[in-house]
């Protein structure tokens, strides 16, 4: 997501840069406040942290690898004036050392990532603390929404400023950043949340964002407080099927709300059809067989609800569909790697 | 062991490897010199294709003066060719959606061609001005000269602090992933990823740990919220005429591709 130099005009260039550097001195000062003498040890470690976990490489599937942004992460450990300098000073290194992302896109960059990515989770870790009872378990979910909705926010405001340069259209360059890190998100959601997961069953009180207040509560007929601790950390189990639910209603969601406003007009391929005038080959009738004929359910009148209803379906099936395959994967990969699978202690019980 | 899950090897100081005449020169004179050419860059007309050659010419001069190796130049410069290959393959179907054109191939002919020069040209010599930079100054340098140019003191503290420990953290998630590798987690691919996760987790508390280390190490040596850096460093008569030079000639190209020569 990081913007090289060249991709954006002066106006946008400067624009961004104007508002970061606004609001980074504004989080400077609030953090300053907040840490005082503590601000540069600490949150150079933070920002180091931040970079050697950008450095770790998961493994995604057939050979590639993916790394985490960071900007949730940070800002769910060390609330969001920190993680807005943190964030920041992560970005120009990468700038200035690793030549990722341009300098003078740097304004840009910091915006979409130390700033929005940032606030953007902020946002939803306050929202869905306020809605989700106060226990560990919603609090993860809601790290989870909040790093998957940081990255897609990102990547909106990204292809925002791309389109305000004229570099790409916004109709091309929004659709197709959101797709794809909708799915980044999601790997992005994953991590995060056990990262932070990690962090809670050991050291709640250095989680920042989570309250560590929820945790104490009345508990026996004597009505003494005691803190629940690590008791209430929820099983993995649990985690991965909320996780997959989250997932699936953020999806739903989406594809109800945002799918009536997709654009009216005929996608690239289809505009080049008519065009051209190879379309009128390909009669109505074709279209008509497919289950969802030009995403929309016949027998519903109202274009925005059938659209929806359409997405919905559509979401649902993908969904299951990648589900599956992945379930169908994972057990096959499992069976046939345990004939073979030598842990250290069977072989040393071997000998 | 398997591949490495770490990399700290993509974040090295390589400066000092090689010495030469822009590497002697002050940090401040090189950071302003390399933005003044990357802003002049950006910020030129895309029409002005004479005015990309120059500032592609004095790169490369700059680049054989430092004496830098190829490989490591063009090992660099790929950061940009992902996002350039992503235009190049949007771009027929952004000509089309806009204009209307039946036929794809002259849409992609015309303006949009040079949208893609545009984007490629920019980004490519932009990337290799901070290369240039990067390789010629050491990360401490950067940053002084940061200091120096008014950037906010507390980020500059805060940039010199990760610097200096973003190696040591890289080693203690190298030793924390041997240990994870040498009790055999992640036979299986996915598996790694929580295992990797909590790793990350780990290096938290103990970046934490450390930071709170750090700074009662400072009390103790009569830290009182202030850091002096010695502000002695005068610019020679070279830094002057190359820092001088340099922005004359990226303003004075910049200026031509505007008013003539387009």
């Amino acid at each position: 997501m990081h913007i090289p130099d060249g991709f954006l005009d002066a106006p946008t260039a400067l624009a961004t840069g104007g508002v970061s550097a606004a609001a980074i001195t504004y989080a400077l000062r609030r953090v300053g406040r907040r840490l005082g003498d503590r601000t540069v040890p600490l949150l150079g470690l933070l920002a180091a942290f931040i970079f050697a976990a950008q450095m770790l490489n998961f493994p995604v599937a057939a050979g590639t690898s993916g790394h985490v942004l960071g900007a949730a992460l940070a800002c769910a450990l060390v609330g969001p004036w920190a993680a807005c300098v943190i964030m920041t000073a992560v970005l120009l290194v990468q700038a200035f050392g690793m030549a990722d992302g341009g300098i003078s896109a740097l304004g840009a960059n910091a915006l979409n990532m130390a700033v929005i990515g940032v606030l953007v989770a902020y946002a939803s870790l306050w929202l869905l603390g306020r809605v989700l009872p106060k226990n560990s378990t919603s609090y993860l979910l809601s790290v989870a929404v909040a790093s998957w909705a940081s990255v897609v926010v990102a990547s909106a405001a990204a292809s925002a400023e791309l389109a305000a340069s004229g570099t790409v259209d916004l109709g091309i360059a929004l659709p197709a950043m959101l797709s794809v890190h909708m799915v980044i998100g999601l790997g992005e959601a994953l991590i995060t949340t056990i990262i932070v997961a990690s962090v809670l069953a050991a050291r709640p009180d250095l989680v920042r964002t989570f309250d560590w207040a929820r945790l104490v509560t009345t508990r026996g007929r004597d009505g003494a407080t005691e803190p629940v601790g690590l008791g209430s950390v929820p099983k993995p189990r649990l985690r991965f099927w909320s996780f997959i639910a989250t997932g699936l209603v953020i999806a739903a969601a989406l594809a109800v709300f945002l799918s009536p406003f997709a654009s009216p007009s005929p996608d690239g391929l289809e505009r080049v059809a008519t065009d051209t005038g190879f379309s009128s080959a390909s009669t109505d009738q074709g279209w008509r067989l497919s289950p969802l004929p030009d995403y929309r359910l016949p027998g519903i009148d109202s274009e925005g609800v059938s659209t929806a209803v359409a997405g919905l379906i559509g979401t649902t099936f993908m969904f299951a569909l990648v589900f599956a395959l992945g379930r169908w994967l994972g057990n096959r990969w499992g069976k046939g790697k345990a004939g073979s699978r030598r842990t250290p202690t069977s072989a040393r019980q071997a000998e | 062991m398997r591949r490495e899950a770490t990399q700290p090897a993509r974040f090295l100081p390589r400066a000092a490897v090689v010495d030469s005449a822009i590497h002697r020169l002050d940090p401040r004179v090189k950071v302003v010199a390399i933005l003044t050419l990357i802003l002049a860059i950006v910020s030129t007309p895309r029409e002005a294709a004479w005015a990309f050659v120059a500032y592609a010419a004095i790169l490369v001069l700059l680049v054989a003066i430092a004496r830098l190796p190829l490989k490591h130049v063009f090992r660099r410069l790929l950061v940009v060719l992902p996002v350039i290959v992503l235009v190049a393959v949007v771009l027929p179907l952004y000509g089309a959606m806009r204009q209307g054109n039946p036929d794809p191939t002259s849409v992609v002919a015309g303006a949009d061609l040079l949208l893609l020069w545009n984007v490629a040209a920019k980004s490519l010599l932009a990337t290799l001005s901070v290369v240039l930079l990067a390789s010629t100054t050491t990360v401490p340098d950067i940053l002084s000269a940061f200091e120096r140019l008014r950037v906010p003191a507390t980020l500059v503290l805060i940039l010199s602090f990760m610097f200096r420990y973003v190696f040591v953290l890289a080693e203690e998630a190298r030793r924390m992933h041997i240990a994870i590798e040498a009790r055999g987690y992640g036979r299986h691919r996915l598996g790694r990823i929580p295992a990797l996760a909590r790793l990350a987790g780990a290096l938290f508390l103990r970046s934490h740990n450390r930071g709170e280390r750090v700074y009662e190490a400072m009390l103790s040596r009569g830290f009182n919220g202030r850091i002096r850096v010695s502000t002695d460093s005068k610019l020679h008569l070279a830094d002057t005429l190359f820092v001088g030079s340099l922005v004359v000639v990226a303003l004075a190209i910049r200026l031509m591709a505007t008013v003539a020569w387009r």
